[in-house]
């Protein structure tokens, strides 16, 4: 009895013993932290001054505060480099501010993830920080009562303008979001090679594109043009990246589509983006399975050369980068061809916005606004740039994409200042729950276009009259 | 003469816990059936949910499917599940460890099940290999549109095989020694033993398995959609499957429309089913 009492006491000593060291050693740990953190914000003083002006505004970077003992939640749904990506962004500023993010990775399909946030929306468990898409589709997670407004605050212009309009409410003036990643470009990728061996010219008009595919059928073993219809998005790419000649032939076409002023089977060029698809299965351009072909797949092939094209966007370089990163520079950019020559132009996808929890309790109010001040910054983008090479611009001023960017992407990014449009869904929400599923029907030749269109439309319809827009 | 009751309160803890877990949220999804609902506000909208939901394409396609999916699955589950169990419980040797074998794809999740079967079956994985090498093409089992179900009800029935094997098993081994001495006496043959005493003797055992998996197989998606999206086109689409692609599009009161319609179909098969085959019991 005694010895146990003994034990127990000598216990207890050791316990206490240590709980004293390990807030001792907390103490000089925080004490380091700031003298780790003083020092980066001096070095990165004078990395300011050796940059361009244009970066000056970016010194007050969390005005040297300490937000050691908060911690943040933030989810997004990335994956992969861009995952690995936001990690390295995230460690840099726990490094320089002491506070500590939780990630959580929500489900890598766009609208189940978006589906997940509405429904911690709805039941008050959103987290401080998180991916949303934007544009039009904002609206769907009721913003006004959500997501903290952002207007007002210094550091927003590092935000491009043509970026910031699709996360601002036009009628109040809130801003919601800041650039998560980079931007995309969509268009046809190409392999150098073989266009080589072949003579062929970048094609500028679709019958062009066509007669190409009939050159490398008839003289090679290449495919002419990968199909990776395996997932809903590699099915869709194609058809929404034509959306830029519709908005082309009609400025307003998302708009008045909304208030269902106009039908999409009226739009010639809606109507030429089911045709290409239909064309390149109906004439055999594609390969054998296009339902079994993934992205990644697709992708090695085109750098290897065993496909020809790939109607794709810039995000496409990422994974060759990692499966094929020596054969990187044979794939080259050129706009997906339509009427002529004069018109061609791109579709882009902006970059999926952080966006903060409106609700947030005020003690981490100050580490968000710091966190997603520091996101606009190029400290964050070259902490980016660490785990990823960017495959399009990061929609942020005074950042300019490393040296290393690939070809193809310095291709595409020069038609985006050229000829872009943003994608349909950035202004119109309205998409039934078959898309994809309708697509791959055309891909595969079990719909022609004008069947497609009135399934298309048919299936849209029930998504408006669901989301309760007005005149459907 | 007063019989004695436990007092009613005694039933409160789990009464509360029911209604707030099962019959609260299924008269709420009655209700957010009928409207169009964007989780905040609902504005009621009457019997529109149920008409849009039945003139859509997919659904159509996903109401015949669902059916031949849970026909077939139900009965090879039962039949070859009854065989099955007959043959691991003759006394053979290898009956336990066949069980396990047998038993243990019902310890994965549907999703793995989904995900692994999806690279086995692709054009150029294992099954088409070993195709390919007894000299027959390659076979699209999940993107040619005439094999697409009849590859995910063969998954499915690989996978609840063990299910219907194990209960199968309980319900034979119930079955008294006695009889089968008695019959052996009397000269009856192994067919005989079967057919006058196994199989009226198993037939509540029947009733479970085939209720079971025919509920399974009509609410059954996660297994199909990971395997094919639905696809190719609405060659695999299932009443499930239509409802998660409407609620990850954010359509939640059409979504709880096919929900009901779903437990509606269940109730009206399923019921009946069970007190024919209930009958049939009685009768025997």
């Amino acid at each position: 009895m005694k010895r146990l009492a003994t034990m127990i006491l000598a216990a207890a000593m050791v316990v206490s013993m240590a709980g004293c060291s390990s807030s001792g050693s907390g103490a000089s740990g925080t004490a380091a932290a700031e003298n780790e953190s003083k020092a980066a914000e001096t070095g990165k003083e004078t990395q300011d001054t050796e940059t361009q002006d244009e970066e000056t505004q970016q010194e007050t970077l969390a005005g040297g505060a300490d937000f050691t003992g908060i911690t943040l939640n933030i989810a997004h749904s990335s994956t992969g480099d861009i995952s690995d990506a936001y990690d390295a962004q995230f460690a840099a500023f726990e490094e320089l501010t002491g506070c500590r993010i939780e990630v959580e990775h929500l489900a890598s399909d766009a609208d189940e993830s978006e589906n997940t946030i509405q429904v911690r929306a709805a039941t008050g468990n959103l987290p401080d920080i998180w991916q949303n898409s934007i544009g039009a589709k904002l609206q769907n997670i009721s913003p006004q009562d959500n997501i903290y407004d952002l207007s007002g605050q210094k550091w927003l212009s590092n935000i491009v303008d043509s970026y910031r309009e699709i996360v601002t409410d036009n009628e109040t003036g809130a801003v919601y979001a800041v650039p998560a990643t980079t931007s995309n470009v969509a268009g046809v990728f190409y392999n150098r090679n073989v266009y080589g061996d072949l003579n062929l010219e970048i094609p500028e008009t679709w019958e062009a594109f066509l007669a190409n595919c009939e050159t490398i059928r008839a003289e090679s073993d290449v495919v002419p043009c990968a199909s990776p219809y395996s997932t809903p998005s590699g099915v869709q790419i194609l058809f929404l990246a034509q959306y830029y000649y519709v908005q082309n032939e009609n400025p307003d076409f998302a708009q008045q589509y909304t208030a269902k002023e106009t039908e999409l089977h009226e739009s010639e060029a809606y109507m030429r983006g089911l045709t290409k698809m239909y064309d390149i299965w109906e004439k055999g351009y594609q390969c054998e399975d296009p339902l079994s072909l993934s992205f990644e797949d697709a992708s090695v092939q085109l750098a290897n050369g065993e496909v020809a094209m790939l109607v794709c966007r810039t995000n496409v370089m990422a994974t060759v980068e990692e499966l094929a990163g020596e054969k990187i520079d044979h794939i080259g950019f050129f706009p997906l061809p339509d009427l002529d020559s004069q018109s061609l132009g791109v579709a882009t996808w902006m970059p999926a916005g952080w966006v903060a929890n409106k609700n947030i309790s005020a003690e981490k109010e100050e580490c968000v606004l710091a966190l997603l001040e520091f996101l606009t910054t190029s400290d964050a983008i070259d902490a980016y740039c660490t785990k990823t090479t960017p495959t399009g611009a990061f929609m942020l001023n005074g950042v300019s994409l490393p040296d290393n960017v690939s070809t193809a992407v310095t291709e595409a990014q020069s038609w985006v200042d050229k000829a872009s449009s943003p994608v349909m869904e950035y202004f119109s929400d309205i998409k039934g729950s078959n898309m994809a599923t309708i697509l791959q029907m055309v891909g595969t030749g079990d719909y022609t276009p004008d069947q497609a269109v009135a399934e298309i439309e048919q299936d849209n319809a029930i998504d408006a009259q669901q989301k309760g827009i007005a005149g459907w | 003469m007063n019989r004695k009751r436990y007092p009613i309160w005694l039933a409160i803890p789990g009464l509360l816990i029911y209604i707030t877990i099962f019959v609260i949220p299924t008269f709420a999804s009655f209700y957010f059936s009928m409207t169009t609902w964007n989780l905040k506000t609902a504005v009621f909208t009457g019997t529109e949910n149920f008409r849009t939901f039945f003139t859509m394409t997919s659904t159509r396609a996903a109401l015949i499917n669902t059916a031949i999916y849970a026909v077939v699955t139900c009965s090879a589950k039962v039949i070859f599940g009854l065989l099955i169990a007959r043959y691991v419980c003759s006394g053979i040797r290898s009956g336990n460890y066949l069980k396990i074998v047998i038993f243990s794809p019902t310890l994965l999740g549907n999703v793995v099940i989904g995900t692994a079967f999806q690279s086995v079956l692709e054009p150029t994985g294992i099954v088409n290999q070993a195709l390919s090498a007894a000299g027959i093409s390659a076979v699209r089992f999940l993107t040619d549109k005439s094999v697409a179900l009849a590859a995910c009800c063969a998954i499915d029935i690989w996978k609840g095989m063990g299910t219907a094997v194990i209960i199968f098993v309980a319900g034979l081994s119930a079955i008294p020694q006695d009889y089968y001495e008695a019959s052996a006496i009397d000269g009856a043959t192994d067919l005989k033993k079967f057919t006058k005493i196994t199989l009226p003797l198993i037939v509540p055992t029947v009733n479970t398995v085939l209720t079971l998996s025919l509920i399974g197989g009509l609410r059954d998606y996660d297994l199909i959609y990971t395997l094919t999206g639905g696809g190719p086109g609405y060659s695999t689409e299932v009443i499930g499957s239509v409802v998660y692609k409407l609620f990850s599009r954010g359509s939640y009161g059409l979504a709880t429309a096919g929900n009901v319609i779903l437990f509606a179909i269940v109730s009206v098969i399923v019921f009946p089913l069970n007190s024919f085959v209930g009958k049939w019991e009685e009768r025997l």
